[in-house]
């Protein structure tokens, strides 16, 4: 395990945090949220603006930014668990039908029910049936099990875009439409407390099962065959890990909707940067996600007056990162 | 002990068996060459021998138990495979690449000290120390081979089964190898490996099981299997062509 890497991530994250606090439309230093807050906790009476700087503070900007973490540390440490059990660095989230079906299912929540908790639920139900799809699709060709999964994922995908497109064409022009559009494209403007609450304790549970089996993925990252000599079994322990990995990001999708391209590129860079070994990227890549998504959360919600959604800005920006990062791979092979 | 009874194996149901009622016993400390024309079943038996194939219940036991009710995690610490060279996806360094050879001895967590310990050991024990920090993709078949082994000796098996080691690795390369696993065999570990050259199982010594079309044709010291007339036979050579193909040397 390379520490060292590690800790300049911990350090450059914990410095972003505190840079970015201060970031959004109410203005306010990190020394005033740093007293209010210890005021409120501390019992202390508080100044109307002190007061609004913790409202600000505990209602809107933690839970933005706690959830800017949460996302990005889930895509990307499932992303780079994808590709260490198909064996495939082009992998990520979207290969299982994970965000297909997840939009989907907020599609449904948005259309038929209009309602905010029922849209994370059904997200959430859907991104299981997507990967329900393409594990069934894997059953129906036990030959070749981890190429099956891979060609159900692609089936799984165009099915519950399909899908989605229907609710989309149903959808109220004038009032359901841009809500689920706006959902398919990612934000976090809607993360709250309250979600946190309940889905931050499971997805972090989700991350530390992952990032502690980083030995196992590297073993089954090997193959089928040279996984089993070295002593795991290979078919629960795949089953397991992928599961995990898709139950963390079917719960980032509640908190953000569909971010894609980030569960592909993160793991790709951070491979180039400290190795394949898991025991060092997974806790990198956790690290590194929650980075580069607080700062790509920062910029839509500072640059422009308007939120501007977030899965466009992490598509522009990965891209080229990705273009880099496989030329500079490429380059590099033997 | 590896004990293999009367074993049949097809892939699928309605294909042919591809072993034909193979039975074999080998017992900790040899050294076991199996030779055989390709699509013999060589192959199919080390996986066999290695649980990777769903083999009839009560035709493979590895130390008296039947190898389907021993966990994986037990049956790495007696049995340590080194595959064919291959390439893998990952660039993992070549210490990275034989620490693997510890997962079984501890799932979670990191490595301990005693682990990367035994991983040093185990490449300084093929002689390959000075690789330990460069990228597995980038070594030579010869030298990915000799880290394989490393792996194997890491997991601290019994038994190093081994498919065509060999295979794919230039002449001298082939003899280095060779010399290496003699060594590992001279140090009492059992040794069982696959291989196309009746000559290496010679200069191997130990024994030697010919097989062909799924059954054995012959078991026993190398030396006395391994005859000019077995060969022909085994290879469908006539003694005109073996004689000529060993002439040619130099």
């Amino acid at each position: 395990m390379n520490k060292k890497a590690i800790l300049i991530l911990l350090i450059l994250l914990a410095a972003t945090i505190i840079l970015v606090l201060p970031v959004g439309r109410y203005p306010v230093s990190v020394s005033e949220i740093w007293r209010s807050v210890s005021g409120h906790l501390s019992g202390r009476e508080l100044s109307q603006r002190e007061m609004d700087i913790v409202h600000v503070f505990l209602a809107i900007r933690l839970p933005r930014i706690l959830a800017a973490l949460l996302v990005g540390s889930a895509l990307s440490v499932s992303g780079a668990v994808y590709q260490s059990m198909f064996m495939n660095p082009l992998v990520s989230p979207g290969i299982l039908g994970v965000l297909a079906g997840a939009s989907c299912g907020a599609a449904v929540g948005i259309v038929a029910f209009s309602s905010w908790p029922l849209t994370q639920l059904f997200s959430f139900l859907g991104g299981l049936a997507g990967v329900g799809l393409s594990l069934f699709f894997s059953c129906l060709y036990p030959k070749a099990p981890i190429l099956a999964l891979l060609v159900g994922g692609l089936v799984s995908s165009s099915f519950f875009m399909a899908l989605t497109s229907i609710f989309k064409y149903l959808a109220d022009p004038a009032r359901q439409l841009p809500e689920l559009v706006y959902w398919l494209m990612g934000t976090l403007s809607r993360s709250s407390a309250e979600q946190l609450q309940w889905v931050a304790p499971l997805m972090l549970a989700g991350l530390l099962f992952l990032t502690l089996s980083a030995k196992t993925i590297n073993a089954l990252s090997q193959g089928e065959d040279e996984a089993r000599a070295l002593g795991i079994e290979s078919g629960r322990a795949r089953l397991l890990l992928i599961g995990t990995a898709t139950l963390v990001c079917s719960l980032s999708v509640i908190l953000s909707g569909i971010i894609q391209w980030v569960g592909l590129v993160i793991p790709h860079v951070l491979r180039l940067l400290v190795g394949p070994d898991n025991r060092t990227l997974l806790p990198a890549t956790a690290l590194g996600g929650a980075l580069f998504l607080l700062l790509t959360d920062t910029l839509v919600r500072s640059i422009w007056t308007a939120e501007f959604p977030l899965g466009i800005i992490t598509a522009l920006i990965c891209m080229p990162l990705f273009a880099f990062s496989l030329w500079h791979d490429w380059r590099r092979r033997p | 002990m590896i004990e293999v009874r009367d074993l049949y194996f097809a892939y699928a149901p309605k294909e042919p068996p591809v072993l034909r009622g193979l039975s074999l016993r080998i017992e900790t400390g040899e050294v076991v060459n199996i030779l055989g024309p390709n699509g013999c079943g060589k192959t199919t038996l080390l996986r066999a021998m290695l649980g990777f194939l769903p083999t009839p219940p009560g035709t493979v036991f590895i130390g008296g138990a039947e190898i389907h009710t021993l966990k994986r995690r037990d049956l790495a610490r007696r049995l340590a495979y080194v595959p064919q060279i291959h390439g893998g996806v990952f660039n993992y360094s070549v210490l990275e690449v034989v620490l693997m050879g510890r997962t079984a001895l501890s799932p979670w967590l990191g490595f301990s000290p005693v682990d990367q310990d035994r991983a040093l050991a185990a490449l300084n024990k093929v002689r390959i120390a000075r690789l330990a920090g460069r990228p597995y993709l980038q070594l030579s078949g010869g030298e990915r081979q000799l880290v394989l082994i490393a792996r194997a000796l890491a997991q601290n098996g019994r038994f190093l089964i081994m498919d065509e080691p060999v295979s794919g690795l230039d002449y001298g390369n082939q003899f280095h190898l060779l010399t290496v696993i003699r060594e590992l065999a001279e140090q009492g570990l059992s040794i069982v490996l696959t291989t196309h050259h009746p000559e290496q199982a010679v200069f191997l010594g130990g024994r030697s099981l010919l097989l062909k079309d799924g059954q054995l044709r012959a078991d026993g010291p190398s030396r006395e299997v391994i005859t000019a007339p077995a060969v022909c036979a085994l290879y469908d050579l006539s003694p005109e062509m073996l004689a000529q193909a060993r002439r040619a040397t130099f």
